[in-house]
């Protein structure tokens, strides 16, 4: 043990200590954040209002009880699981891609989303035991689900190549983008609207039903990564260096990018594409906590539940009275958090 | 003799060839057009322009029109049904588009051989800005009109019917029309005046079919609200004509008065679906019905324009159409219930149809959620 070995090693133990301490700050800023997002809105409710309606709902007069429970709540749990959902996503698949702009987007599976929602609105079909309130979530859903299993198809049959998947899931999206512009073609104006609205996102459509789900799917998804942290840091070693420690990278691909299907697919289906999210969360993540997805993975969850909560507070309170789109959000405040990480880490670099 | 001599004169004009006049005009966009009278062939952006045509010529709505972007189906297709079965020929118009006017076929039109085109300021198909359209027809001899009944309807819709009036030779209609339209808003004009109150209103589009709640401010229906007595709640906070609000906005404002613009149809509300509905073949009872089931949600139950009966709904295609008088009048009898409960607005638009329009009106188009 030489003195550069102890100083590494003490170094190594610094740098750990300081990384476990961002991900307990990640997780202070989501509670604080989730605080805030109940506490934005235009209706003068106070902390004390607030507190003391969420433990005692009757204590509060009518109007506010609703708008705590079934209009901020609501939005503000959701907007914490489908950020969560997509970061996960991302995070997984970018590290079993290979790719840093690999995003559940970049795969189809959202853009698929958006030909069944586009489906829902302009062709209006009936479903059998779908209550029509519910065919829009269901079509999109069922669209997403379709995507992410003709990606597992090409990863089974050709071998799961990096370039085959990324490029087939690139060819889903514009085959789905250009599937959603005849719609927009035979549809009438406001179904075009709506269409495009879907898009951008809102999460203001979400009820406890779609926070149960969405929740419900995340926190199933999320052991599962948690068990393949390690193979997931062995593999951003290379694949060829993995394979030579037994991984078994398609194997690891495929139920990665099953898991990413399903729960961009379920992120998305209720409150529509809220991009960047899925590529930004795990960016953030990775630039603040490094490689080592035991770090990595709860990170980019808290990562992207933070980023969807914050841009939720601001769609409420930009405007007051008025909803901005929260998709527009997420890129705005996303694209200067980013970059600014990124310039800090070419610094220190 | 000089009787005889009058009756001569008259028969002479009557059997002289009508000859081509040049008529200077100018439309809603302000541009001065040149067209040649009589119209003997023209087309119109969007088919929800055939009611304004059957007004100015009940004999034969469809005189004279050989194609148009879209068919009146779209907006409402059991008035269409009613047009085909008294006047075939409207089969056999040409369509040269579909929803947008990034879908029309500009030779289509070419080739139908217009002397003019009517098209909307503000409609789906082609506007103001297309402007190599613009040129492409002008330049194959089509005189374009502008007219407007959603943009600024509470100034163009009178101009634009007068303006048809004149190009189609139906100023008469056009004069009697207007006189009609311009009676009762001036009475509601007289009437609110004298009010000292402004209710809070919220006018919501398409409740049940768009996701909570795009509110129309300074756009479409939402000046209507000002018109009537009322204080717009959007207008405050909105920063375009339409924007998105939550709900909470709604229960936080709590306005006196809830309005929202149906879209949906007597069969989405047998098939269950959440559009709000009114217009052809939709009952009072299935309004009514249509319209509590989708303010049953809490956050609607919660507010008090919905528990004392002051919400309501009414056909969301007076948005753009030269019959909006009868919304302008729901407008005031749910703003201002006081001063005009001699007001009903379904009667007056039974009126316009009884006088002014070859078909029947079926259907409700206005409804109020039950009190209590």
């Amino acid at each position: 043990m030489g003195e550069a070995a102890l100083s590494l090693q003490a170094r190594f133990s610094r740098i750990a200590r300081r990384r476990q301490a961002l991900l307990l700050v990640l997780a202070v800023g989501l509670v604080l954040s989730l605080g805030l997002d109940l506490m934005a809105g235009p209706a003068s409710l106070g902390v004390g209002d607030i507190l003391l309606g969420l433990f005692d709902p009757d204590s509060l007069e009518l109007r506010h009880r609703i708008i705590l429970w079934d209009v901020r709540l609501p939005d503000a749990l959701i907007a914490l699981a489908v950020g969560a959902s997509l970061s996960l996503a991302g995070v997984e698949t970018q590290t079993v891609l290979d790719n840093p702009m690999a995003s559940p987007f970049t795969l189809g599976i959202s853009s698929s989303a958006m030909l069944g929602a586009g489906v829902a609105i302009v062709l209006a079909p009936a479903l059998p035991i779908v209550s029509p309130a519910a065919i829009l979530p269901a079509l999109a859903l069922l669209f997403a689900l379709a995507a992410g299993g003709l990606i597992l198809l090409v990863i089974r049959f050709s071998g799961g190549a990096r370039e085959t998947v990324i490029l087939f899931g690139i060819a889903l999206v514009f085959l789905a983008n250009a599937l959603t512009g005849a719609l927009h073609y035979i549809a009438e104006a406001d179904a075009v609207q709506q269409v495009v609205f879907w898009t951008i996102g809102n999460l203001t459509k979400a009820g406890w039903t779609e926070v149960w789900i969405v929740s419900a799917v995340v926190l199933f998804m999320l052991p599962f990564s948690l068990r393949d942290v390690w193979v997931l840091t062995l593999l951003r070693g290379g694949e060829a260096h993995a394979r030579s420690l037994g991984v078994d990278v398609m194997r690891l691909r495929l139920w990665v990018i099953l898991r990413a299907s399903v729960l961009t697919a379920f992120a998305v289906c209720f409150v529509g594409t809220i991009a960047f999210i899925g590529l930004v969360g795990p960016h953030i993540a990775r630039l603040l906590l490094g490689e080592d997805h035991r770090l990595l993975v709860p990170g980019a969850v808290l990562a992207g539940a933070l980023l969807l909560s914050v841009s939720s507070i601001l769609t409420k309170t930009l405007i007051p009275g008025v909803i901005v789109p929260v998709g527009i959000i997420t890129a705005v405040i996303g694209v200067p958090v980013l970059l600014s990480l990124l310039f800090s880490r070419g610094r220190r670099a | 003799m000089l009787k005889l001599l009058a009756w001569l004169g008259l028969f002479l004009l009557a059997v002289t060839p009508v000859r081509a006049a040049p008529l200077e005009v100018t439309d809603l966009a302000g541009r001065t057009v040149t067209i040649q009278t009589p119209v003997e062939r023209f087309v119109i952006s969007e088919g929800r322009y055939i009611p304004l045509l059957a007004l100015l010529r009940p004999d034969n709505p469809v005189a004279g029109l050989v194609g148009m972007m879209s068919p009146l189906a779209l907006t409402e297709p059991a008035l269409q049904e009613q047009l085909y079965e008294k006047f075939p020929q409207a089969r056999d118009i040409a369509l040269f588009g579909g929803t947008s006017a990034e879908s029309v076929s500009v030779e289509k039109i070419i080739d139908l051989r217009p002397q003019l085109a009517i098209f909307g300021l503000g409609d789906h198909g082609p506007g103001t800005k297309n402007a190599e359209l613009l040129r492409q027809l002008e330049a194959s001899g089509t005189s374009i009109l502008f007219i407007d009944f959603r943009m600024d309807p509470l100034n163009n819709t009178l101009p634009s019917v007068e303006l048809l009036g004149r190009v189609l030779g139906a100023e008469d209609r056009a004069a009697d029309y207007i006189s009609f339209y311009r009676d009762r808003l001036d009475r509601i004009r007289q009437r609110i005046a004298a009010v000292a109150t402004r209710p809070r209103v919220f006018v919501q589009a398409h409740p049940g079919r768009f996701p909570c709640c795009w509110g129309m401010a300074d756009g479409m229906l939402g000046p209507f609200v000002g018109l009537a007595g009322g204080l717009n709640i959007a207008d405050a906070v909105a920063p375009g004509p339409v924007a998105q609000h939550t709900e909470e906005f709604l229960l936080a404002e709590n306005p006196d008065v809830w309005i929202g613009t149906a879209s949906g149809t007597a069969a989405d509300h047998h098939a269950g679906k959440t559009p709000v509905a009114l217009g052809a073949d939709v009952t009072p009872e299935m309004a009514v019905e249509s319209l509590k089931r989708y303010l049953d949600q809490p956050s609607f139950a919660a507010m008090d324009a919905v528990r004392q009966g002051r919400a309501h709904s009414l056909w969301h295609n007076f948005y753009n159409s030269p019959f909006n008088i009868a919304a302008v009048e729901a407008f005031a009898r749910w703003i201002h219930p006081e001063i005009f409960a001699d007001t009903d607005p379904q009667e007056t638009l039974a009126e316009i149809y009884r006088r002014y329009l070859p078909f029947t009106l079926r259907g409700t188009y206005f409804a109020t959620v039950p009190h209590g």
